[in-house]
């Protein structure tokens, strides 16, 4: 886990050191991200929006979407930004 | 992987599980066999689904191998059988993370843990969506009311009563969110003509806290995983259909665990 603790130890070098880089406008997902965590809200497809369409390999090489990997009452799709972190 | 002990309380539910990895399937095979994933880790090595979603963080500054790449950032979406999205939870800090555990018990499964506390007009237990936590993790604390028949509590906006409140005492390895209720009913009282929001019945109240990662890692030292508590008070005043209690108090408490990364 010697790559999470070198992510983490550089966010902590963030948190405690200068401001963060203005955003470029295009760039920027959001206007003025507050700092606190909202709910409900940020990048990404909103509540009531449906999801676009996916296809990708897992990790045994199936190929799956979001009918194959559905369960009668929906799904929990969760992103990741790497394996450590 | 905090989802991989929950995995299958979704499925229980009917709700599949997935991941999405911006890595090779190869790097995502072994990552899988290293944690003994039961459930599909998709790769998408060349981000066109986080891309397709909107969701490339931007304001990421890669360093080292992840120089050039897209990096998502660490969203959840919880959609129906239509891939609706019926929620969706999302950290602004980078490092902050909501167990799966949380999102479970948002959902009515019960929490772990808590005690049992039989006040005059009602029962409360508290429990918390995971006993051992990790630093920049977001949990839930949970209150299950059952109210007695014909009794009920009052919801935060009432006018003239006390309504429901639950005051967490500061520690600066917690963060405190906002305490999160059930839609409120109403009720009328005809001798006063007026017409109050009130919980009734069983219902249930949660409050995210989030784990201070600063905090966390100073208090550490040495030690594999800090014991730590969490006190308040919880505020509140009952009526039934013909009579108004005092405004009383509660103490409550939960235990966690808050532990290093690795073991």
């Amino acid at each position: 886990m010697k790559t999470r603790a070198a992510v983490l130890a550089a966010l902590l070098v963030r948190c405690a050191g200068a401001a963060p880089p203005a955003p470029s406008p295009a760039a920027s997902p959001a206007p003025a991200a507050p700092a606190a965590p909202v709910e409900g809200s940020g990048p990404g497809p909103a509540v009531g929006d449906r999801l676009p369409a996916f296809e990708a390999p897992d990790q045994d090489g199936k190929r799956q979407d979001f009918e194959s990997l559905r369960g009668k009452n929906g799904l929990l799709l969760n992103f990741n930004r790497s394996v450590v972190w | 992987m905090e989802l991989a002990g929950q995995a299958e309380s979704f499925r229980r539910r009917g709700i599949g599980v997935a991941s999405v990895i911006p890595e090779p399937a190869a790097t995502l095979k072994e990552f899988a066999a290293k944690h003994g994933l039961d459930y599909p880790v998709l790769s998408d090595a060349d981000a066109a689904i986080i891309r397709r979603f909107g969701l490339v963080d931007r304001t990421f500054q890669a360093t080292g191998d992840l120089v050039g790449k897209d990096i998502p950032y660490a969203a959840t979406f919880l959609v129906d059988e239509h891939g609706v999205v019926k929620e969706k939870f999302f950290e602004q800090a980078a490092e902050n993370r909501r167990t799966t555990a949380s999102i479970l018990v948002l959902q009515g499964e019960p929490g772990t843990g808590g005690q049992e506390i039989r006040a005059d007009h009602f029962t409360l237990r508290t429990s918390a969506s995971n006993e051992e936590v990790t630093p920049a993790q977001r949990f839930t604390l949970v209150l299950d009311f059952e109210l007695q028949p014909k009794h009920h509590a009052y919801a935060p906006g009432v006018k003239g009563y006390k309504p429901l409140e639950l005051q967490l005492d500061a520690d600066p390895l917690f963060e405190l969110h906002e305490t999160r209720y059930p839609p409120a009913g109403t009720y009328y009282f005809a001798p006063l003509k007026e017409t109050v929001p009130v919980f009734e019945g069983r219902f249930r109240v949660t409050r995210d806290v989030t784990v201070a990662m600063r905090e966390a890692l100073s208090r550490f030292k040495d030690a594999p995983e800090l014991p730590a508590t969490l006190k308040g008070t919880l505020k509140y005043q009952i009526c039934s259909d013909v009579v108004c209690y005092p405004p009383a108090t509660q103490p409550l408490e939960w235990t966690v665990r808050v532990r290093k990364w690795v073991r």
